[in-house]
């Protein structure tokens, strides 16, 4: 059985949801848990689980605040999450995927300390484009490293830690129009 | 003047001296966290969505010329409580992007050299050590200063020695 956490704390529908919601499209036994649930909820759930995905944004150069604090709780728990399979998802708002090196070697911090199996992770750039299926033509390599990752999942195999972003763009560009869209939305909200 | 952002209990905050201008915020007393909305780029920049006593700290650390953080490791990471009060200060920072050593970042809001000073108490490891220094690293760079350090304390009653007034 697989427990999976959706780190964000997002109303709307965020691009960790969608990345679980993928993968467990391949999972036979599952459950997806919203970071707002009930630390203990997710606890109990873990306890029955061999293998824990959690999928977070990137803020401020770590894990957001959220994600952080059922770490804690799940830390001051360890006995109940040792030796359970872990695999990780980090997106972030900057294109490149290698932002999210300094959360991820937070996370391995935690696994170490808490007995966990560190399974790999996988790393998005640009995750408010991958994380929406209207802009899937624009992400083929990343969403085929998510389905790869998917896989490793499934057959609760090691991967890589696999670092992917959007196709296409350079910096430059991705800046320009990421730009644009800020003052599209700045605007909106004037209205 | 200079922003403090601590998660210290009473007793040890008390054998820290502070200047009768700083801004000293208990990350401890701070209930809402951020969602996420962008508000604070968006709609209201520098303010959060959350009308509280932390709604406005980008403010702050503006009229400042130290940014000081203290807080508990976890796991080479600030506490979840620091790291609340952190997510509700990026309108300290504009949204845009741009290029910065070869990477993208947010354009500059305010054009000021910052010192960010990063205090790390409680047991800590080599990992966890790289993990902060990575981290630091990484903040200053987003805040868009060059002046910036992690200090570690093991023991927390050392405190006082090892900050410097
Ligand atoms: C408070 C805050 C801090 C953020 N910090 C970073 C950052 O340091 N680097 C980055 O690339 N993106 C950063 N982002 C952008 C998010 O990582 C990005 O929007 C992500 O796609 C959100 O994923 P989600 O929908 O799963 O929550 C930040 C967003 C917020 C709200």
């Amino acid at each position: 059985m697989y427990t999976l956490i959706d780190g964000s704390p997002k109303k709307q529908q965020s691009n960790s949801k969608y990345f679980l919601e993928y993968i467990s499209k391949h999972l036979d036994e599952y459950h997806i848990y919203n970071i707002n649930n009930n630390y203990k909820l997710i606890l109990d759930n873990i306890k029955q689980s061999d293998t824990i995905v959690l999928a977070h944004p990137l803020y401020v150069d770590s894990p957001n605040y959220s994600t952080l604090s059922l770490l804690e709780y799940l830390y001051n728990n360890k006995d109940r999450v040792a030796n359970k399979n872990f695999y990780v998802i980090i997106n972030c708002g900057f294109r490149e995927g290698e932002h999210n090196l300094t959360a991820l070697s937070i996370i391995k911090n935690w696994c170490t300390k808490s007995n966990v199996n560190y399974m790999g992770s996988l790393l998005i750039g640009a995750g408010e484009i991958v994380g929406k299926p209207k802009y899937k033509l624009i992400c083929k390599k990343a969403l085929n490293n998510l389905k790869l990752f998917s896989n490793c999942i499934k057959n609760k195999e090691l991967s890589k830690d696999i670092i992917t972003t959007m196709d296409l763009l350079n910096n430059k560009i991705y800046c320009k129009l990421a730009n644009k869209s800020w003052n599209k939305k700045i605007k909106r909200n004037k209205k | 003047m200079r922003t403090i952002i601590h998660d210290l209990n009473e007793n040890n905050l008390k054998k820290l001296k502070f200047n009768k201008n700083d801004k000293i915020i208990n990350a401890l007393e701070c209930e809402n966290h951020c969602i996420g909305c962008f508000s604070c780029w968006t709609k209201h920049p520098t303010k959060c969505i959350y009308q509280d006593n932390f709604s406005n700290i980008a403010s702050y650390i503006k009229d400042s010329n130290e940014f000081i953080i203290i807080t508990d490791n976890k796991f080479g990471c600030f506490s979840s409580s620091v790291k609340k009060v952190l997510e509700r200060c990026i309108g300290y920072v504009l949204p845009y992007f741009t290029i910065r050593d070869n990477m993208i970042h947010h354009k500059l809001r305010y054009n000021k050299q910052l010192s960010l000073k990063v205090y790390v108490y409680g047991n800590i490891n080599k990992e966890e050590i790289m993990s902060f220094n990575a981290l630091t690293r990484a903040v200053s760079i987003n805040i868009g200063t060059t002046k910036y350090k992690a200090y570690f304390i093991n023991n927390i009653k050392e405190i006082d020695n090892v900050y410097i007034n």
